[in-house]
């Protein structure tokens, strides 16, 4: 096993720092790699300048200057995307609210609990479940608010399902508004409605509660729209 | 001008064939070996690819330094004497990635013998 000496290694440093490479970093680890691979070909019986002249020609033609150039190009690359990204999905969000105002279907479009009674406790996103102290996805809003709160339907439609799962939604309902909307009311403490039932918007359909999975008592209020689940948020109109 | 990224390849193989399949290699090698560092790396892929694979520096090295950056990998040196070495291993991310970018490539190259050879198909 050879081993380079110090004036050896001297050597190749100098050999790197002619190719015009500017971080102590990337110098130190392409000193190693120049090394590593001089001390290999001179186990093969080459001569050290054979070998140094090998390991630097290995590189290419200014190739660790390339090499520096390309690693900063990425990092320059990457934050114009992340940046791109970003605003891209401002975009998405402007489109999302213009077919939104334009669309005049059975949609959602008033907050199920009477203004400045509630409070915002758990948007619709990703987020640690209270309960199960994991990373979940929050398929819908929560609203905070005394049990026994009237609790508003969002649009005209029939009533679809009234459940009652203990380990999950507890008590709640399911109205259909049109083929491509329906919304979702959980944790009740009380139904007001039957299932089959025609409500107007802005019918009372239940009383709010703290049923099922649940740390307080809140309204757990989720849109679907064509079968997905999207943020409740973007059709509180008023 | 063949840019960088693209000079990894030995004549073996055309570079079309073989872009894209570098983060896979270094992946998956740092996957199977734990850490390692750069000439062991392009040592490694020549010992296995019987030589028909020849990682150069103007591709590793880039490739490296973005895997880090994509928080795919981290980085430790050993000082040794005057010189320093630095090791890469994989980060929670990168083993995920890493297996995901097999499994993708291994797929791949099942569809693609069904495409060259569709008689296979029809046997099974």
């Amino acid at each position: 096993m050879i081993s380079l000496n110090e004036s050896q290694i001297d050597r190749v440093i100098k050999e790197i720092e002619k190719q015009g490479v500017s971080s102590d970093a990337l110098k130190a680890e392409v000193l190693d790699h120049a090394c590593c691979s001089i001390e290999s070909s001179m186990a093969k019986g080459k001569t050290f300048e054979k070998s140094l002249n090998n390991a630097i020609k290995s590189f290419g033609v200014r190739g660790l200057f390339k090499i520096e150039n390309q690693i900063k190009t990425q990092k320059r690359k990457k934050g114009i995307m992340r940046k791109l990204r970003f605003s891209s999905m401002s975009i998405a969000a402007c489109l999302v609210l213009l077919v939104l105002a334009v669309d005049a279907q059975e949609r959602p479009e008033i907050k199920p609990l009477e203004e400045g009674r509630f409070r915002i406790s758990s948007r619709y996103g990703m987020r640690m479940h209270p309960i199960l102290k994991e990373e979940k996805f929050h398929r819908g809003v929560d609203m905070a608010v005394p049990e026994g709160t009237p609790v508003k339907v969002t649009a005209d439609g029939v009533i679809k399902g009234i459940e009652n799962h203990e380990k999950g939604f507890g008590k709640h309902i399911i109205v259909a508004h049109d083929e491509e909307y329906q919304t979702v009311y959980a944790q009740l403490s009380e139904f007001k409605v039957e299932v089959g039932q025609k409500v107007k918007m802005g019918d009372i359909v239940a009383l709010s509660g703290n049923s099922g999975m649940s740390t307080a008592p809140h309204l757990h209020y989720e849109v679907v729209r064509n079968g997905k689940r999207v943020d409740p948020e973007l059709y509180f109109s008023e | 001008m063949i840019p960088n990224f693209l000079m990894y390849i030995c004549p073996m193989y055309s570079k079309e064939l073989l872009k894209g399949t570098l983060k896979t290699i270094i992946l998956n090698l740092l996957s199977d070996n734990g850490k390692m560092y750069g000439y062991e790396i392009t040592q490694k892929v020549k010992e296995i690819s019987d030589g028909k694979l020849l990682l150069t520096e103007g591709a590793l090295y880039p490739s490296l330094h973005g895997l880090v950056a994509d928080g795919l990998l981290v980085t430790e040196t050993v000082n040794i004497g005057k010189r320093v070495r630095k090791y890469y291993t994989l980060t929670k991310h990168g083993n995920v990635t890493a297996t995901e970018k097999v499994n993708e490539f291994s797929d791949f190259v099942t569809t693609m013998q069904l495409i060259l050879s569709p008689k296979l198909k029809t046997q099974i």
